[in-house]
């Protein structure tokens, strides 16, 4: 536990240093010893997994934290074997269920039936229930979400699931309706700095203000990669100087070269070559999603005023056919494609214009 | 109207058939309606008892018994259901038998009429009276019943006097051949000849006798034979029953037979209209063949390869002057034949393989060239059976045996046709039998009989069906090229000349390209258009004659991005100067074709991925970004069509797929041939994707999983290992560990247990050029890495070496620190706390995680202590 982001990681209620009115009301809820299932959601970075993790601590104690690696193996209807991996203590199950890909339904029913099933055998010393942790849940087919909804209430009595997921838009309404929503925004600016701070404070170092808050602008609201950032800048250079390199992932770098690329020149043959970078990013598996948001945020920093509204127009556009489509790298280029044909017609209206004022 | 009921019914339904006939019929119906007005009885409704019904069986043996109508009899006993239908059938079946062969129907015609003059006037005033009884009187029926018989002699005497005065001849005739009664046309009785069933008001049966078209004509040659005073009326009237019988007896077997000898009947029945133009004007000599000259020269001079051994001719001179000869006239383009003979005198290839596509003549030439070579031609094709048994037997036969009968025997050529659809095994056991001389040689020489000693020539179309494979290793393969479009477009207007069909050259070459040389299609579609003057329009508007061809993924794609040849060319600039409705024309003309191949295509997955990946380069210099983005906007509703449709199953929608090819193709052809590459970029990027899956989960499988439970894929991906390549690079000295600094001691060990934390490594790998390097396992760095993204400084190679050895020397010693603590833990629980505090201080650099240890725990291992004190005192 070396890394500052898990070696600085809150790991009790009482400890977090955001959201700390949220942090009360979970303790209350787990007071009882009982509580409805749950559905964390907020954006990356903002400490969903965290919280949960205290939450579990504090309904069963340490005990949780002994945590094991397994395997869970499922058969599909035609015989196709899948191995998912678990994550799992005496008191819960945590599992990925989208690493099933289409035959997550029957994981997401397997698991829980099997989970919930069973009762605990001492009571006293393991609480009434398992949890059943599920991550990613929007990112289920809506296949296995409606598996979900009935058994989440059949075996209430010995389980609880504890549903965790980037957007609620995309989870079913059935399910948000049978969970308790909680919602883990992003930390503020001025909660990443205190907190980076006082990480610096507990490692020995001296963090200059202003450098802490260039990095919580950077991070997107993202804590860990705040932490992670901290962490480079100290290992590239210490004693930290207040306007130093902040370091920001390859495939950000990547993607921010890739706009530049669409606004200097607009050609078949650039077309190609950007083509080319899009499947780079394919290939690393950046999702669809980040690549189209980094692209646009680039473009409209760089581009005339007059084409923003347009591009953003676009870029909803093709997003959105991207999401009834499959082949991503179509959708991509007629993107870029489209942001290129946009990009020329206002250069040469410009032009037309400079020329007429003249 | 009882009487009219039993008559008309019948007429009706066979009248359709046997219009002639029925008005034959007619007449005599008319006969015998008149003589029942004459007889003036009335009809009566309610008496149906007297009614004398004979069952129907009891007249067919009456009709059998008849022995005067000899040739008629098996025929009537053979149908003995109804015993009018019975007469009609032998009236018809007589009458169309002798109508042709009927050379008086002049003299018939004039009797029909001199009767027919009767019938009208007498049937008006049985109608009326009719009505008159049935209005008048239905009591005295009784008498007239009794009147009828004598009324009917009458009646008989009058009409045979009448007959009698018009053809007194007629008369003599009848009685020389019927001997008794003959002269009685209506009775009471079941008479011994054909008849018609008549009912008077009483349901009285009468049997009215037919004057048959045959008797008729018996009459008529009577009168000619008494006119010419020869003795023509036996032998012409046997004569004409020996036809008629052979001609129904044809009809009957034909009956029976199936359905296969149904073209041999009409072919018999008419020879001259059946026979196809594909037929009709195949190549009769080798002259006339449409092929390739150098093929059909090859094919001669493999099987001249066989003189030597099945004619016993010596061949090497005159194959030698000519082999000289065609290499002085023309460059060959096709396989050159290896004209060695083997030991047993046979050619080399033992087997020639034609192959091309369906319509050039491959058969043809075939069995032209073993024609001219003086073979006999043995077929097998698609529709015989082929299993290799038969196959094999049929094989030996053809090969081994030899026409003995007939006039002139000439040795067998075997013509395999259409082989690509032969199974396997029977290839196999073709294959077996061309090669068996070899095996017969090493085992004895007295197995002659497997040698095959005559030519084999296979045809298919397909020359890389699989099971085709071996035969295409060891057979004489010839290619077929297409036939010269100017010289089928010649023959094609010489035959439509034959056959006096209005038509051009420019046409037929429009119809040759449009069918891509297919002659039997051009045939048929002239065929089919013989009757109107074929002109280019005609040709370009009929959608007779398409073929539906499966065209290759590179054909079609050449079809989109290459606009066609200078025709079009012109078209599209004459176009351009005179009026849009051509360009217009031009436009939908390719649109079609585009569509037509894509769908003859039809993997649209495919093609759309090969116009994906090659339209920026077709367009490399002359497009615009306009049409490159409303390309790409068609790409992505091809898409969402494709996935709608897997989605949902609507397969509907598949209809608007082919569009998305044409839109393409007008946005980005160009008249320039450009180099397509086949599609495989999306592979490439599949695997690689997979590769870096795998990575990060291989990553997660073995990391701590109390950071894994904080960890998911993508945030790994995203944030935490684009930042390892910076964190895990501190800046150390390549120096020894013992000489680093207390902040290098501590990056370093910060370091190590990162990478603990995350279950990497640094391992040895040896590189391409021979020299070993350090890289991270799992090498998370080709996952986060960017081409064009500057990359970090890299460890060197003895610090990596040394990281990794820390690594291990760390993991073995967080093993140890386990074991102590769960010592030191038991040692706790027996004894007391101050000895379990001693032994953590021991171990101080134990992880703060380690050490927190839960009483549960501690309780279940209980069982353990003995264990492993043992062990640490041993």
């Amino acid at each position: 536990m070396s890394l500052w982001v898990d070696k600085y990681r809150p790991v009790s209620l009482s400890k977090v240093d955001y959201h700390k009115t949220q942090a009360e009301h979970l303790r209350n809820l787990v007071q009882q010893g009982d509580f409805p299932h749950l559905l964390f959601y907020g954006p990356c970075g903002a400490g969903k997994k965290t919280r949960i993790m205290m939450l579990l601590r504090e309904l069963y104690g340490t005990g949780v934290e002994k945590l094991r690696m397994g395997h869970l193996n499922f058969q599909t209807s035609n015989n196709k074997k899948l191995e998912i991996m678990s994550v799992s203590s005496n008191y819960h199950i945590e599992i990925n269920a989208s690493d099933a890909g289409i035959y997550d339904k029957i994981v997401v029913m397997e698991l829980i039936k099997n989970a919930a099933q069973t009762h605990q055998l001492d009571v006293n010393g393991q609480g009434e229930f398992k949890i059943i942790l599920l991550n990613e849940v929007d990112k289920l087919t809506k296949d296995a979400q409606q598996a979900l909804r009935r058994t989440m209430e059949k075996y209430i009595a010995t389980c609880r699931l504890i549903l965790c997921a980037n957007s609620i838009s995309q989870v079913i309404p059935a399910i948000r309706s049978r969970c308790l929503s909680i919602r883990v925004p992003s930390p503020t600016n001025e909660e990443i700095i205190s907190i980076l701070m006082n990480i610096c404070k507990k490692e020995g170092l001296s963090l200059p203000t202003e450098l802490a808050r260039r990095i919580a602008e950077k991070c997107d609201g993202n804590l860990r990669r705040a932490i992670l950032m901290c962490e480079t800048c100290k290992i590239n250079q210490y004693p930290f100087d207040k306007n130093q390199n902040i370091v920001e992932p390859d495939w950000q770098k990547f993607i921010y070269e890739t706009a530049s690329i669409i606004l200097k020149e607009q050609s078949p043959q650039n077309l190609l070559n950007i083509r080319s970078r899009l499947y780079e990013l394919l290939c690393h598996g950046i999702p669809t999603e980040i690549i189209f948001k980094h692209l646009l945020k680039h473009l409209l920093k760089n581009c005339n005023l007059s084409v923003k509204k347009e591009i953003i127009q676009v870029a909803a556009e093709f997003e959105h056919r991207l999401h009834r489509g499959s082949k991503i790298i179509f959708h991509l280029e007629a993107f870029v494609a489209k942001l290129m044909l946009i990009e020329t017609n206002f250069i040469t209206s410009y032009m037309c214009d400079i020329l007429e004022f003249s | 109207m009882d009487f009219e009921h039993e008559f008309l019914d019948p007429y009706e339904e066979l009248e359709m058939r046997y219009a002639d006939d029925i008005e034959i019929l007619r007449e005599m119906e008319e006969d015998n309606s008149n003589i029942n007005s004459n007889c003036k009885k009335s009809l009566n409704f309610d008496d149906i008892s007297i009614k004398t019904n004979l069952p129907s069986t009891y007249v067919a043996q009456k009709i059998t018994q008849n022995k005067k109508n000899n040739n008629l009899s098996p025929e009537v006993s053979q149908l003995p259901q109804s015993k009018k239908s019975t007469n009609y059938n032998e009236n018809n079946k007589i009458s169309y038998s002798q109508e042709p062969s009927c050379s008086y129907s002049s003299n018939k015609r004039t009797f029909d009429e001199l009767f027919g003059d009767i019938d009208d006037i007498d049937f008006n005033d049985e109608q009326n009276l009719q009505v008159k009884r049935i209005r008048s009187e239905e009591a005295d029926t009784q008498k007239i019943i009794d009147k009828d018989a004598l009324t009917i002699s009458k009646i008989l005497e009058k009409r045979k006097s009448a007959q009698c005065v018009k053809n007194k001849e007629n008369f003599r005739l009848e009685d020389n051949l019927n001997d008794q009664n003959f002269e009685i046309t209506l009775t009471r009785r079941v008479p011994q000849w054909a008849f018609v069933t008549l009912r008077n008001g009483k349901n009285e049966k009468f049997y009215a006798r037919f004057h048959s078209d045959y008797a008729l004509n018996n009459e008529i040659l009577a009168i000619s034979e008494q006119c010419k005073t020869l003795k023509l009326i036996s032998s012409s009237f046997e004569d004409v029953m020996a036809e008629a019988n052979a001609i129904m007896d044809k009809k009957y077997s034909n009956e029976k037979k199936n359905s296969e000898d149904i073209n041999i009947e009409t072919y018999i029945s008419k020879p001259d209209v059946t026979e196809l133009w594909v037929e009709k004007y195949k190549p009769v000599t080798y002259l006339d063949l449409l092929s390739d000259e150098g093929t059909n020269r090859t094919l001669l001079k493999w099987i001249k390869c066989w003189d030597k051994v099945v004619f016993g001719k010596e061949i090497k001179f005159r194959k030698k002057d000519r082999e000289n000869a065609k290499f002085k006239s023309f460059k060959q383009n096709f396989p050159e034949l290896d004209e060695e003979l083997d030991e047993f005198e046979c050619p080399k290839y033992k087997l020639a393989l034609l192959c091309g596509p369906p319509g050039l003549g491959k058969t043809t030439l075939a069995h032209l060239i073993a024609k001219q070579a003086g073979y006999n031609i043995v077929e097998m094709n698609a529709s015989d059976d082929r299993s290799p048994s038969i196959f094999k037997e049929r094989l030996e036969a053809a090969t081994q045996m030899k026409a003995v009968i007939g006039k002139n025997p000439k040795p067998n050529c075997l013509v395999i046709d259409e082989i690509d659809g032969a199974p396997s095994a029977s290839i196999d056991v073709l294959i077996k039998f061309a090669k068996s001389e070899l095996k017969s040689k090493t085992k004895k020489k007295t197995s002659k009989i497997s040698i095959l000693k005559r030519p084999v020539i296979c045809i298919c179309n397909d020359v890389y069906v699989p099971a085709l494979r071996a035969l295409r290793q060891m057979a004489f393969v010839i290619n077929f090229p297409p036939t010269p479009i100017s010289r089928l477009a010649q023959r094609l207007v010489e035959i439509a000349r034959a056959e006096n069909v209005k038509t051009d050259t420019g046409a037929m070459l429009a119809l040759c390209e449009k069918v891509n040389n297919d002659i039997r299609t051009c045939l048929s579609t002239i065929y089919c258009l013989k009757d109107q003057p074929i002109r280019i329009a005609t040709i370009q508007n009929t959608n007779v004659g398409n073929k539906d061809m499966r065209k290759g993924l590179f054909t079609v794609w050449q079809e989109i991005f290459q606009i066609k040849n200078e025709k079009v060319n012109s078209t599209y600039t004459k176009s351009k100067v005179n009026n849009k409705s051509e360009l217009e024309l031009f436009l939908s003309k390719r649109m079609h074709t585009i569509i037509k191949s894509v769908q003859g295509n039809g993997d649209y997955d495919r093609l759309t991925q090969g116009v994906y990946e090659n339209f920026l380069n077709v367009n490399k210099y002359d497009g615009s970004m306009e049409n490159i983005s409303k390309g790409l906007s068609w790409f992505c509703f091809m898409d969402e069509i494709k996935t709608t449709i897997l989605n949902t199953q609507t397969y509907t929608l598949m209809g608007y797929m082919p569009y998305c090819f044409v839109v393409w193709s007008f946005l980005f052809s160009c008249y320039q041939r450009t180099k397509l590459n086949y599609p495989s970029i999306m592979y490439e990027i599949y695997s690689r994707q997979t590769k870096c899956f795998q990575i990060i989960q291989e990553v997660l499988k073995n990391m701590n999983p109390k950071i894994r439970t904080y960890c998911c894929g993508q945030q790994l991906l995203l944030d935490t290992f684009s930042y390892f390549t910076n964190i895990l690079n501190p800046a150390l000295r390549p120096v020894s560990i013992q000489l680093f600094s207390s902040s290098e001691k501590n990056a370093l060990r910060q370091l190590v247990n990162i990478m603990i934390d995350y279950s990497l490594n640094f391992i040895q790998e040896r590189t391409q050029n021979g020299s070993y390097e350090f890289s991270m396992d799992p090498n998370i760095e080709d996952v986060v890495e960017f081409p064009d993204i500057p990359k970090n400084k890299i460890l060197t190679y003895s610090l990596k070496m040394m990281i990794s050895r820390e690594i291990e020397v760390e993991k073995v010693r967080r093993l140890e620190n386990t074991i102590l603590k769960s010592v030191g833990g038991t040692l706790s629980a027996q004894q007391n706390k101050s000895i379990q505090n001693e032994g953590i201080i021991a171990n101080a650099s134990i992880n703060e995680s380690e050490q927190s240890v839960t009483r549960n725990h501690l309780q279940k291992l209980t069982p353990k202590i003995i264990k492993t004190s043992i062990c640490s005192v041993s």
